[in-house]
Formats: C-alpha cells, sequence, structure tokens
C-alpha cells in the first residue's frame, strides 16, 4: 500500500504461477487468478 | 555438454501494455507449430556455436518476422522471470540447478527437447496504472487450486 506504480515498461507488482493440461490452459489458470486480484491506483 | 548444446524447450512471451511492448507473462512450452519451434531451436543452437559458448545453460530469445526466426539476445545463463520454474514444472529439469552443476563439473541428465509434454505451466504479471497504490482487493478470494502453484 502507497508504493508508488511508475509505467508497466518499468513495474511489476507481482505473479501468479499457474500449471495446467498444456500451456493454453496453464495461461489461463494463471490469467483467471490474476484478474480476482484488483489494485487500486490514484 | 560434450561440446553440443540442447534445447530445453521454448517458452512463449506473452505481451501487453501500451504498444504492446511489455511482457506481461510467459507460458511453456510453447504453442508454436513444430516447424517453427524446430526453426527456432536451430537459430539458437547456431547463436550459442557463433559465440563460442560451451558450458552451462543460455537463455536465447528470439522473434518470429515473416515467419522466420530472427535473433534478439543471448544470454550466458538460465532465462529470468521465474522461466526457469516453469521449464522445471514441465519437463523435471531445472536449467538453474543444471547451469550450477555444469560449473561444479557434476554429470548432467541430457534434457530430452522430444519429450512429448502432457502438461503446461505460466506466469502472470499484476499491472496496474501509474500512480500511488491505495488499494489490494481479491487476495484472499484467488483460489490456490491444485493449477495455482504461486502468487507473489
Amino acid at each position: 500500500m502507497g508504493r508508488t506504480v511508475e509505467p508497466l515498461i518499468k513495474t511489476r507488482l507481482g505473479y501468479v504461477i499457474a500449471s495446467g493440461k498444456n500451456s493454453y490452459h496453464a495461461w489461463g489458470q494463471a490469467e483467471t487468478a490474476r484478474s480476482m486480484l484488483s489494485i487500486g491506483v490514484a | 555438454m560434450n561440446g553440443k548444446h540442447y534445447v530445453y524447450g521454448i517458452t512463449d512471451k506473452i505481451f501487453g501494455g501500451d504498444r504492446h511492448f511489455v511482457k506481461v507473462g510467459h507460458s511453456f512450452p510453447s504453442s508454436l507449430p513444430p516447424e517453427t519451434s524446430d526453426a527456432c531451436a536451430a537459430v539458437a543452437v547456431a547463436s550459442l556455436d557463433a559465440v563460442g559458448f560451451s558450458i552451462g545453460a543460455a537463455h536465447i530469445e528470439v522473434k518470429i518476422d515473416e515467419e522466420e526466426p530472427k535473433l534478439i539476445e543471448i544470454n550466458g545463463r538460465p532465462g529470468g522471470d521465474r522461466i526457469p520454474d516453469l521449464v522445471a514444472m514441465v519437463t523435471g529439469h531445472d536449467p538453474v540447478v543444471d547451469h550450477v552443476h555444469a560449473f561444479l563439473g557434476a554429470g548432467l541428465e541430457v534434457p530430452n527437447s522430444t519429450l512429448k509434454r502432457q502438461s503446461g505451466a505460466a506466469i502472470s504479471f499484476f499491472h496496474a496504472t501509474p500512480g500511488t497504490i491505495r488499494s489490494i482487493v481479491g487476495v484472499d478470494d484467488i483460489p490456490y487450486t491444485k493449477d495455482v502453484k504461486e502468487v507473489v
């Protein structure tokens, strides 16, 4: 909280690692989990 | 290894952000057609031969341009962005461990790039618009299923 977010090219706030039946499925799992988190920036 | 290069596999990069120049994730193994993957691997091996790279793991990046892989960069180290963990999850070979073993003179099991892979792994980065973070909501809602391995 309170951390400054610079343009995306400089800042990665965190990540999700997921597995799946194949790379498409794994990416879908990771994206689904990531999309459940909302980062409020002002 | 023994004067020969072995390909762990190929990782797809997912781009996003303004003008789509920012890597927002990676997935492994690549979903490229086999002939394109083979062409990428050939460029990677040729680039290592060209610079005389002979020990340890390397991370090569190529971009497909007009269906031809073009060399972007050569790194005398395993990939970043937790890519070695994705590779290890799928193949059982950890490039970081192999890299250290190579420099210690330890024997290595040759990665089998032709292994028929039955699984995949991916990393997706959190991102936000520029500014100051005021709230982070939903951390507890992320389901830690057997597929979601890590949230950082």
